[in-house]
């Protein structure tokens, strides 16, 4: 066995331009076909930023097919629009959907990554994700009941095990995705990043005061409170890409492909001073500028990563075949869930 | 034709890479590299599309994938067969940066168009289809809202008789579905006001009823009828939040309408309507003026004298403040100008407080005269109004009034000592001038007493209540020489 390992950069291609003519055609056909085109538009979109991506000189690829994705976004309009029509005739179906609703997402989580792996392929070979309903209901809403018993200590444990769960049920051919960590980092990082939070939110406090005893008792009007909620939302943002950064680095640096390892080492100064550039530019385009963004993080994130072989990666190899529809993935981009690894 | 292009071949068992050189000819693509065995019809070949520089990826029938740099070569292979025309015109369009200049203005324009005529069209859409009985519910939850902001009326019945009958005037001539409720509100003694609430409640300030004949109280029931006909309250409310636009036209569900409702009194004293809902009043007003008879020139006097009556300066809470660009609307209104005959006798000057009060020329006594004098005693104390404007900025303060008890126990020649805030001073002489005593005695015989009492204006009591009767006269008042 070698002594010294080589470690392979990943490299990232994409160009905040070019992503942005993409972005912003394929957004306006979206719009102009009624939302039908959406389906392509987001094939290319995240072909654009997998298809740019290189590691040991070769692409990644995404090869989804949009008209599953479409069938999938049809299929939950239709279930979203039942939901609404029945539930004004019967409200008591409500209740019953929100339960339903509850046990479905282990389901549409673990079919939206087998999906989103099956479409990501490295050197010829797609990604595979295991579908385990049952390890997957456990740990997405078992564990809630642990999380309120224990008054939300449990939470930074509870985001480690879905990270673990998320993980180990990758693999690429034969090689499989492992993670090894304690809780023990998920709980400093959510320490530090509460203690930001819970900072300005007492300093809020302090300020509310300050303007409570200045109007003589009166509560005071919104536009007083206005520089204090600026002052939170930014404080959440901020704790929000500190938790990213010190997550992105403690997860990849211990998750291992069979034997092969990653290094992360994305700084977390950098990191915050790039989002906090980014949410400017954002606000300031009303939302125009967030392709630029959007490379600009991909960028910096994954020039912060690499890839430490343990053996040639030509040895692995396929093992079966597997296949996976559409359907997951667009339930859960549809209620708002991101699983981007 | 024959081209050859390079790239590499993976085989899909394992993660090797082999460099490969391709020939595609004659509907075939073959390798050229030694020990690689390839030779495929084009037809059963996939592609990965062309985007921006992306490699291309073929995907062979076999399950092996080949990558190449070389996208012109893919393309032309590709448009050889008649294939991929699509995704040609999609690429066309994302590398040029025109098209990108272009799309975005486009998606801009798309995105303000449908905020700037969507969203109005969809809430005027949503707001007629409100059942009258939610829009009943609405109309009630806003009342309570104004109950908050607005203190109760000091009008007499004859004057509330007045308005009814103009409101009963305008009916005849139109009959509606429902009579609109007249809900009369005083709002400080400044702001001549008037706004319809949804369910048919038009608020009328008293201060209103005291500027306007009955022909100008006539025009502006009639317009605010129009406000409540054409919805724009529940237009408003709907517009301002385009959340609950979206679930009140997809579900029908309009019972959360209520909720919102109570925001309605605020947002019109503060903003007022848009000035697109206004001229649709305005219009409604007219004919329905015209249908009863009325001459619109009563519409446009009301409307100068509204805009004489607004405050230079300060928070402005009037008729007008609400309802932009008075010349123009008087334009829209009488655009022939049409004049009113000039029958009627001028208004009596208005009443100051200065010709109200007399000189008081009997000898007045201090409120402790000595042995023998027994002082006045409080029979009915009204609070003061509190200042509308005052309220809403929650502002408190205290005014000292000084006045003289007379020998039948009535309050005359009050007049302010000292005050916090000059808002204050007219509403506390105004609810001084209303107080009733027994008066003072001295041996056995009635006699004039000056007096002096501090007005205090607390927000926690509520405002323009009436305070309870016989609260204690300050007695620290000193004799006047």
């Amino acid at each position: 066995m070698e002594k010294t390992r080589e470690s392979h950069p990943f490299i990232f291609h994409g160009d905040p331009r070019e992503y942005f003519r993409i972005w912003i055609v394929n957004t306006l056909l979206t719009l102009l076909t009624l939302g039908i085109y959406s389906a392509w538009a987001k094939v290319r979109k995240r072909r654009y930023l997998r298809g740019n991506t290189e590691l040991m000189g070769h692409r990644f690829d995404y090869l989804a097919d949009p008209r599953r994705i479409l069938v999938g976004n049809i299929l939950i309009a239709v279930v979203f629009l039942t939901y609404l029509v029945v539930g004004e005739v019967y409200p008591a179906i409500r209740i019953g959907a929100l339960v339903a609703g509850l046990v479905l997402l282990p389901w549409v989580v673990v079919r939206s990554l087998a999906f989103n792996a099956h479409n990501t392929a490295y050197r010829g070979m797609r990604f595979y994700a295991r579908q385990t309903y049952g390890m997957a209901a456990l740990t997405f809403i078992g564990q809630w009941f642990i999380i309120i018993i224990t008054l939300g200590l449990y939470y930074p444990a509870w985001v480690r095990n879905q990270k673990e769960l998320v993980i180990t049920s990758h693999r690429l051919g034969d090689a499989f995705f492992r993670f090894e960590s304690a809780s023990g980092p998920f709980y400093s990082a959510y320490f530090l990043s509460g203690l930001m939070v819970g900072g300005v939110a007492m300093a809020g406090g302090v300020i509310t005061a300050m303007l409570l005893a200045g109007n003589g008792g009166h509560p005071p009007n919104p536009a007083q409170m206005i520089p204090f909620f600026v002052l939170y939302g930014a404080a959440l943002y901020v704790s929000k890409h500190f938790l990213y950064a010190r997550l992105f680095n403690h997860i990849w640096s211990h998750t291992r492909l069979d034997n092969h390892r990653f290094s992360a080492c994305l700084p977390v100064g950098g990191w915050l001073k790039l989002q906090l550039a980014n949410l400017g530019a954002i606000i300031v385009s009303c939302g125009l500028l967030y392709p630029w963004a959007a490379v600009r993080s991909t960028r910096y994130a994954l020039g912060c990563l690499r890839f430490i072989p343990d053996r040639p990666i030509e040895k692995i190899a396929r093992l079966g075949r597997h296949d996976g529809s559409a359907l997951g993935e667009t339930a859960a981009e549809f209620v708002g869930l991101d699983f981007g690894l | 034709m024959n081209t050859t292009f390079t790239g590499t071949l993976f085989t899909g068992e394992t993660l090797t890479a082999t460099p490969v050189t391709l020939a595609a000819g004659g509907g075939r693509l073959c390798c050229q590299t030694e020990g690689v065995v390839l030779d495929v019809a084009v037809a059963e070949l996939r592609t990965s599309d062309h985007l921006a520089s992306l490699p291309r990826f073929l995907y062979l029938p076999d399950g092996r994938t080949i990558a190449t740099p070389d996208n012109d070569a893919i393309d032309a292979l590709l448009a050889g067969q008649g294939r991929g025309w699509a995704v040609a015109a999609i690429h066309w369009l994302e590398t040029r940066a025109r098209v990108a200049a272009a799309a975005t203005l486009l998606l801009v324009a798309t995105v303000g168009g449908a905020l700037w005529w969507g969203l109005p069209l969809l809430a005027r859409n949503a707001a007629m289809a409100v059942p009258p009985s939610i829009e009943k519910q609405a109309g009630q939850s806003a009342l309570l809202a104004i109950n908050r902001l607005l203190a109760p009326t000091q009008l007499t019945r004859h004057g509330k008789v007045r308005v009814n009958a103009q409101l009963d005037r305008l009916l005849a001539a139109r009959p509606l579905p429902a009579r609109p409720e007249l809900v009369f509100r005083s709002m400080g003694g400044k702001f001549p006001n008037a706004f319809a609430l949804p369910g048919g409640f038009i608020v009328v300030s008293d201060e209103l009823v005291a500027l306007a004949n009955d022909d100008e109280l006539a025009a502006v029931l009639a317009h605010e009828i129009g406000h409540w006909q054409l919805r724009h309250g529940l237009q408003g409310v709907l517009r301002s939040s385009s959340a609950l636009l979206v679930v009140c036209t997809i579900t029908g569900d309009l019972s959360t309408l209520t909720t919102f409702a109570g925001t309605i009194p605020f947002v019109l004293l503060q903003r007022g309507y848009s000035r697109e809902f206004e001229e649709e009043a305005d219009t409604y007003a007219v004919n329905l003026l015209r249908k009863t008879g009325i001459n619109v020139a009563h519409f446009v006097t009301i409307l100068k004298k509204l805009e004489d009556a607004r405050p230079a300066q300060g928070q402005d809470l009037t008729y007008l403040s609400t309802h932009p660009a008075t010349a123009s609307r008087i334009q829209r209104i009488n655009p022939l100008g049409i004049a009113l005959p000039v029958t009627k006798k001028p208004d009596p000057p208005a009443a100051t407080y200065a010709a109200l009060d007399i000189t008081f020329d009997e000898e007045v006594f201090p409120l402790e005269a000595g042995p023998g004098h027994i002082p006045p005693h409080s029979l009915y104390q009204p609070g003061p109004l509190y200042p509308h404007e005052m309220a809403l900025a929650g502002q408190e303060g205290r005014a000292t009034v000084e006045f003289i008890i007379d020998k039948n126990g009535h309050v005359r020649s009050p007049r302010i000592v000292q005050s916090t805030h000059k808002e204050f001073e007219a509403p506390a002489v105004d609810a001084v001038r209303q107080w009733r005593f027994t008066p003072g005695q001295i041996k056995g015989r009635n006699v004039a007493t000056r007096a002096s009492q501090v007005i205090e204006f607390n927000l926690e009591d509520t405002p323009g209540a009436t305070a309870p009767a016989g609260f204690p006269l300050a007695r620290k008042a000193e004799p006047k020489s």
